[in-house]
């Protein structure tokens, strides 16, 4: 004979109506002669019940709405890359305009070879100012001393994860944590920790 | 098969696939629309964020048109995204609540009622503590009402680990609720 634990198992099918006519039958037999049994499966019962009754409140035009604001979106969408798709050619043409403006100044002016200078201090001036190499923009240092010079490294380290995790845009992130999608939350609570430390 | 997964499996014919077809693609969001905003009108509080979600899955439903097989019906492979999705979503704001950042506390006693009567607004709060994987399951089988086969197939897993992790989230949820001090006695 089954024992209590093992038709706590079973009752959340039973329950549901999921489960077979042998082990329903079983279980309808056990619940005529335990009460605990009895009051648990009356409990999921009324849980499931709750459950079945809720229905979701729709406006009748959210269809219609849903349509109309993907398709905008999806328009956006495709403009952005038809524009991307223009710029290509376009930066392609004036990078080789600039090349041989440059080569011709070098070439047949010598006072291009001051002017040349001139552009080169102003470079070396943004390279060490406000942009990088590569011309990005730097953090200024008014941003950085704004008052939260004291962050720890651990408060430094959860704003940055804060930060990925909080990011639909990095797409990355959702295969770690569909990954984790079975853990309880101990073990997931183990793994963001761990996350904190590594994934920078 | 049923009638309505044939009609839906027509709307996605390879010539349609191949080449975006604004009407089939208008059409297929409106037939499944109803499905996919309930079930993350149950997964989350607001309305707002049922209808991002709900945006954010027929976005990549729309992005990975040409990737169907059509080895499932195209309802049970936009369920399939949703719940991806929505799994994710739900993974990311835990992770941000752990990380401490954000106001709520998972482990405080805010939600203990004492002596509360079971209604939905209490049971999608004890809903919420249960691992994304075992809202999902509970979500589609209970409140959708899908069979398990639909469900495991949406969950790509087997009907049977599917009926286990629906037996394991259900008793789970029933600890929860008694820990909030719900009672079925008015049941």
């Amino acid at each position: 004979m089954k024992a209590c634990k093992d038709y706590e198992d079973l009752l959340p099918l039973y329950v549901s109506g999921d489960l077979s006519s042998t082990d329903h039958n079983k279980v309808n037999e056990h619940l005529k002669e335990c009460k605990e049994c009895r009051d648990y499966q009356l409990s999921l019962s009324a849980i499931t019940a709750v459950m079945e009754r809720d229905v979701v409140e729709m406006s009748p035009s959210y269809g219609a709405e849903l349509v109309v604001a993907l398709n905008r979106r999806l328009d956006r969408r495709s403009t952005w890359q038809k524009r991307l798709l223009w710029t290509i050619p376009a930066f392609a043409t004036a990078m080789a305009v600039v090349v041989i403006t440059v080569i011709s100044l070098i070439k047949t002016e010598p006072a291009g070879n001051q002017w040349i200078a001139e552009m080169d201090r102003e470079r070396d001036y943004l390279n060490f100012t406000d942009a990088g190499y590569f011309g990005e923009i730097l953090v200024n240092d008014s941003d950085i001393s704004n008052g939260d010079t004291d962050l720890s490294t651990d408060d430094l380290y959860r704003g940055a994860v804060y930060h990925i995790v909080g990011n639909p845009q990095i797409s990355d992130v959702d295969s770690y944590l569909l990954a984790t999608a079975n853990l309880d939350d101990e073990d997931f609570e183990k793994v963001i920790e761990q996350l904190k430390y590594e994934i920078l | 098969m049923s009638k309505g997964s044939e009609k839906e499996k027509d709307n996605l014919k390879p010539d349609n696939v191949r080449q975006y077809n604004a009407d089939s693609f208008n059409r297929l969001v409106l037939e499944n629309q109803e499905k996919i905003y309930s079930l993350f009108r149950r997964m989350v509080s607001s309305h707002d964020e049922a209808d991002d979600l709900t945006q954010e899955t027929f976005i990549k439903v729309y992005k990975n048109l040409s990737k169907f097989r059509r080895e499932s019906a195209p309802f049970t492979w936009i369920y399939r995204i949703a719940v991806n999705t929505g799994i994710n979503y739900l993974r990311r704001q835990k992770a941000r609540q752990y990380i401490g950042l954000d106001s709520v506390d998972l482990k405080s006693g805010d939600d203990v009622i004492y002596d509360s009567e079971l209604t939905n607004s209490l049971l999608q709060k004890a809903i919420k503590k249960l691992s994304s994987k075992q809202q999902m399951v509970i979500i589609l089988r209970s409140y959708q009402g899908l069979p398990f086969k639909e469900v495991a197939n949406i969950m790509d897993s087997t009907e049977n680990a599917a009926k286990v992790n629906f037996s394991h989230a259900l008793k789970n949820l029933k600890s929860v609720l008694e820990n909030m001090g719900v009672s079925y006695e008015s049941m």
